[in-house]
Formats: structure tokens, sequence, C-alpha cells
């Protein structure tokens, strides 16, 4: 089997048993919880897509080491041409979920660990490469999701991981055996954590020769005893309590971030990808950063698109729709969101074989996408607002509209037509403010600011990636200050 | 004399030097290796490719069958793999000797 069902999927993560807390209390039944449901159903989307024939030209893949037909969220990227459709993928994705769908993170991973072992096993005589081949396969076969875990809680920001008063501040390697390695420490912003079978662990940044211990890549299977998952509060999230399904705005999809604690984690040697290596963890970290700034070109387009047509709608419903200053704001809204997705192919389209045969994305062109979708989902965010109106943040609760006696009067004054109804704004409302400053805010906003790396994270990149003594000898050429010999004709 | 056949991309967007190395590497190999657009066979016996970014756009099949091997530099890369900008030059010249036959007596 090489393509789960989405009831496959949601049945794997029921027969899993995971240590798992939000509100303070541990919680035993997460897939049904109304909380966390959402998450999963957006997750599911990514198995239940590649199922359908209008969309397996872009949800599935041949596999590079197998030959089957595999879901592309866990294809090793062939070509310009496939690192595309992985950014078309994604659009699709955020179109259809309107939200984070979580699946990314771990095709990310895989495609930079798959090249960053081959050169490491090229200089230091290795066999990561081939390990990591093998659990792919794995992983291929049996269409598992997998979380792509990077970010650790990194203590006080002066210190390198060596320096800092706990080491536990960066995951790290705790004790070295003859049958593997035991892991300690604690990965943040974990998206769609719960939501995978297993975890993809990486090191968080550049590493001194002294600091082996934190040079660590390994798989790790989700119910692996010693793991602890805590869930991250966002926006509204209680709303999903309360048993109506209007005032959620989006009601069937949402993201997931969750603090992952690996509290003295046993890794068998078939698992382990990189293991004292730190003059490899610049590459592993830049790689798998590129790739995912490539991602932000595809996902947060995709979710854009649904907030564009959530606005559109809103000024229909508001009778503005022909209001010259509306229509250009949204023509603003759709140049700022198709800049985004242009970055995202740009970068596929430039992208590069590597040594080990998958395709790396250019990652000057990656950095330039993600540090544009640090700002862009904002500005089309404000564009929303600005056309939704404040009723979107002031208008009662669903409950409200539905009560027998002020019920009548409150769509009465929530109604701006005679041919659309009250609840249609009602809804539309709340799901603009569900994206632009709800729970899937997290997703479309802050997510866009820090997720794959946070703006100066993309000008330090920018920096090194530039040539500008280039550029300086081309004006120099140009007006004079250094001899042409370009011009070499009377 | 030996020849080495070298292929250029179209240099729109370059992190390297491209005919500075080239001329270090034409400094640096033994004086019967010569370094030619065209070489006198029709297949060569090995070529370079010179693509001044990692893109490496010359790296296609009608390039290709150009020559029997390849060295692919694609700007701070030797056939896919990382290299110092000052070490290019030295790389691209041990590898032509690598791949070269032995200097006919």
């Amino acid at each position: 089997m090489t393509l789960k069902t989405p009831q496959q999927y949601l049945d794997d993560l029921r027969n899993m048993k995971i240590d798992l807390y939000m509100f303070g209390e541990k919680v035993e039944n997460y897939v049904d919880n109304p909380i966390i449901r959402p998450s999963i159903n957006a997750f599911a989307m990514t198995y239940k897509l590649a199922q359908e024939p209008e969309y397996e030209d872009l949800m599935t893949a041949t596999s590079s080491l197998t030959g089957h037909r595999i879901n592309r969220f866990t294809h090793l990227h062939q070509s310009p041409e496939e690192l595309m459709k992985k950014v078309k993928m994604l659009r699709l994705l955020g179109q259809k979920t309107g939200c984070c769908f979580q699946r990314c993170v771990g095709m990310d991973a895989f495609n930079a660990v798959f090249n960053t072992t081959f050169e490491i096993d090229a200089k230091h005589g290795t066999q990561y490469h081939e390990r990591f081949k093998k659990w792919l396969e794995y992983v291929q076969d049996n269409d598992l999701a997998v979380d792509g875990c990077m970010t650790d809680a990194r203590g006080d920001r002066s210190k390198t991981p060596g320096q800092q008063p706990d080491p536990d501040a960066y995951l790290h390697v705790v004790e070295r055996r003859e049958d593997g390695i035991v892991i300690r420490g604690c990965k943040l912003h974990q998206t769609g954590m719960i939501n995978s079978h297993e975890i993809l662990v990486m090191p968080n940044n550049t590493l001194k020769d002294d600091e082996k211990d934190w040079a660590v890549c390994c798989a790790v299977p989700l119910d692996a005893p010693g793991m602890i998952y805590v869930y991250g509060r966002q926006a509204s999230d209680t709303r999903k309590l309360e048993g109506g399904n209007i005032d959620i705005g989006n009601i069937y999809f949402g993201g997931q971030e969750v603090m992952t604690i690996f509290e003295n984690v046993f890794v068998p040697n078939d698992r382990i990808f990189m293991n004292g290596e730190t003059d490899f963890s610049t590459m592993l970290v830049e790689r798998f950063a590129g790739y995912h700034r490539q991602s932000y070109g595809g996902c947060k387009v995709g979710v854009g698109d649904a907030l564009i047509g959530a606005t559109k709608a809103m000024a229909d419903y508001h009778g503005v729709s022909k209001a010259s200053a509306v229509k250009d704001k949204i023509v603003e809204m759709c140049h700022l969101n198709e800049t985004l997705y242009a970055c995202g192919i740009a970068c596929s389209a430039e992208g590069r074989k590597t040594a080990a045969g998958n395709y790396l994305i250019d990652l000057l062109l990656a950095n330039i996408c993600k540090h544009n979708v640090t700002r862009f989902p904002y500005e089309i965010a404000r564009l929303a607002q600005d056309i939704a109106g404040g009723y979107f943040v002031t208008m009662p609760s669903e409950k409200d509209f539905a009560h027998p006696e002020i019920g009548p009067l409150v769509k009465k004054y929530s109604t701006t037509s005679t041919t659309v109804p009250a609840e249609h704004r009602q809804r539309m409302g709340r799901l603009i403010e569900n994206m632009t400053q709800g729970a899937a805010a997290v997703g479309y906003l802050t997510e866009s600011m820090h997720g794959a790396g946070s703006p100066q994270a993309q000008r330090i990149m920018i920096t090194r990636l530039v040539d500008l003594e280039h550029r300086k000898e081309l004006a120099e050429k140009l007006c004079g200050v250094k001899e042409n010999n370009d011009v070499d004709w009377k | 004399m030996r020849q080495v056949l070298l292929k250029y991309c179209g240099g729109c967007n370059p992190t390297i030097n491209r005919s500075k190395i080239i001329a270090e590497v034409k400094r640096g190999l033994p004086p019967d290796v010569e370094l030619v657009s065209k070489t006198a066979d029709q297949v060569a016996e090995v070529g370079i490719m010179m693509s001044g970014c990692s893109t490496t756009c010359l790296d296609r099949e009608d390039v290709r069958k150009q020559a029997q091997q390849w060295i692919v530099v694609g700007g701070n890369n030797v056939n896919y793999f990382p290299v110092e900008n000052d070490q290019l030059a030295d790389l691209i010249i041990k590898k032509i000797i690598d791949c070269l036959p032995p200097a006919s007596k």
C-alpha cells in the first residue's frame, strides 16, 4: 500500500498512544477532540486529494527509490518541474483548507536530509545516506506523515548550544551506546506534530567543532517512550467547544502547533542520520530552510486565494463590489498574492541537481520568496479587513442570532440586501476574522513572519548569496571607473 | 595536444568569475593540454561545463552528448559538491588530469 486513504490515516492516529497535554490535562482521545480535530482534517486532505484523479498529477509522484506511485509529500524532487509541482500542490491545499495543512515540513526535511547525508558520507565515510534511504522507503511505502523537527527551545539567544547554562536548551545526545543514542531537549512550534506518525529531528543551527552532541539528525516514532507533547493555544480556540458551527469561521479545518519534549529518548543506530558531524549542520539547516521557504510561496498563496475570495464575497454582500476603490484594493491583494507565487515558482525553476541526485531550490530566490511572505500576507489581511468593515469583529455571537426573542432583531439589523441572508454575511465575516486574527491567523500571519525562519534570517542569507562586488564592477565599467573590454569596436 | 572541450553558460547572473577561473585553469594545466570550444573529435574525451551559478543550466542532454566525461561547474559547486571559491581552479585542474588519458610518448 503506497497511498493511504483519509480513513486509514485517521485509524492510524487512533491507534497511536501518545503522552499529550492540553489546558493542564492529559488528552486521551485526541482525534475526536473538537479543538484538535480541525487540524487533523486539514492534514487528512493531503491523503484525500491524492486519491482523486483530478488532483493526482500534483498530489502523487513516482518514487525515485522504488518506482512506486507515492504521495508527493513523501517524494524526493527529481527536476525543476517537480519542484514547481510541489509549489502548485501546496497552493491547491491552501485553497482547499484555508489554513496550514502541516505536511510540507516533513517533505522539506526528507529532501534536505537526503542530499546532506550523501555529502556527509562522501567526506567522512559514514553510512547515513543508505540508512536514510531505507527509512524513507518505509515512509513512502506506508504513506506516513512525518514532522520535520528543527527549532529548539534555544534558551539564552546570545549563547551557542554549548555555552547554554542548561544544555537541554538545544536538543542533544546525552548518551552514546553501542546500539544507538539517547537524546534530550525540546523542539518548539512543531506544526502538525501529533498528526504525524514519525519525527525527523534535525539540528537547529551552525555548530562549533566542540558542539558534537548537538549535531544530531534522527527519526523517532511519535509514540516512542520519553516523548511528551503539549498542545499550543490559538486565538479563539475555545470557540470550538461552544457547539456551534458559525463563530469558528472555518468550520472544517485548522492548524496545529505543539511543544515537543524529548525526555531521554532512545534512538537505535538504523534511525541515526547525523551524529557529531558539526561541519554539516549549516548545510542541513540552510537546505531545509531553503526548501521550507519555497513552500511558503505555495501554501500561503492558496490561503491568500481563499481570503481574497472571502473579501470579494463580503464586498458583494455589502453591495460595494462595483466601487472603484474596492475593486482596486482587491486587485492589489491579487497582485501581492501572485507575486508570492511567482517567487515560489522562480526558486523552483532555477533549482539545481545535488550530488545525491534530488533537486534543490535556488537558495537566494527561496529566501527572497520567504522574505516577501513575511510582509505581503499582512497587507493582504489588512486590505481584507478594510473591505470587510468592522462588523466581523463586533457582531453578536451565533447564539444571539438563533435566540427566539432577539434573534429576529439581530438578523434584521445585520441584513445588507434582500438577496443576501444575514447568515451569509455572518459566516463570511467569521471566516475573515478566523484567517486574519483568529485561530487561522497563527498560520497565515505569524507563521508567515517566523515559520521557516524570521525575516532577519533571510536577510543574512541574501547578504551571503548576492555578489555585491560583481554588481559594483558592472557600475564601474559603465561609468568609466574601470576599463570595459567588452566595447572593442571603433 | 590533448584537447578538453570548454562550454560556457550564458552568464546572466554569475556568482563566480568564469573567465578568471578558466584563465587560472589554463595556467595550471600541463603544456600538452588545451581548452577548446570545439574538438577535433566529434565527441570529446573530457569537457568542462562552466556555469556561473548553482542552477547549472548548461547540464542538459544536448550538451552532455558532446563529451564522454564532464566536469560540471555551477557557481561554487564542482560535480554538484560545494567548493570554496579560491579552490575552484585547482580542483578543476585536478579533475581534468584525472579524466584525461595519459599523454602518449
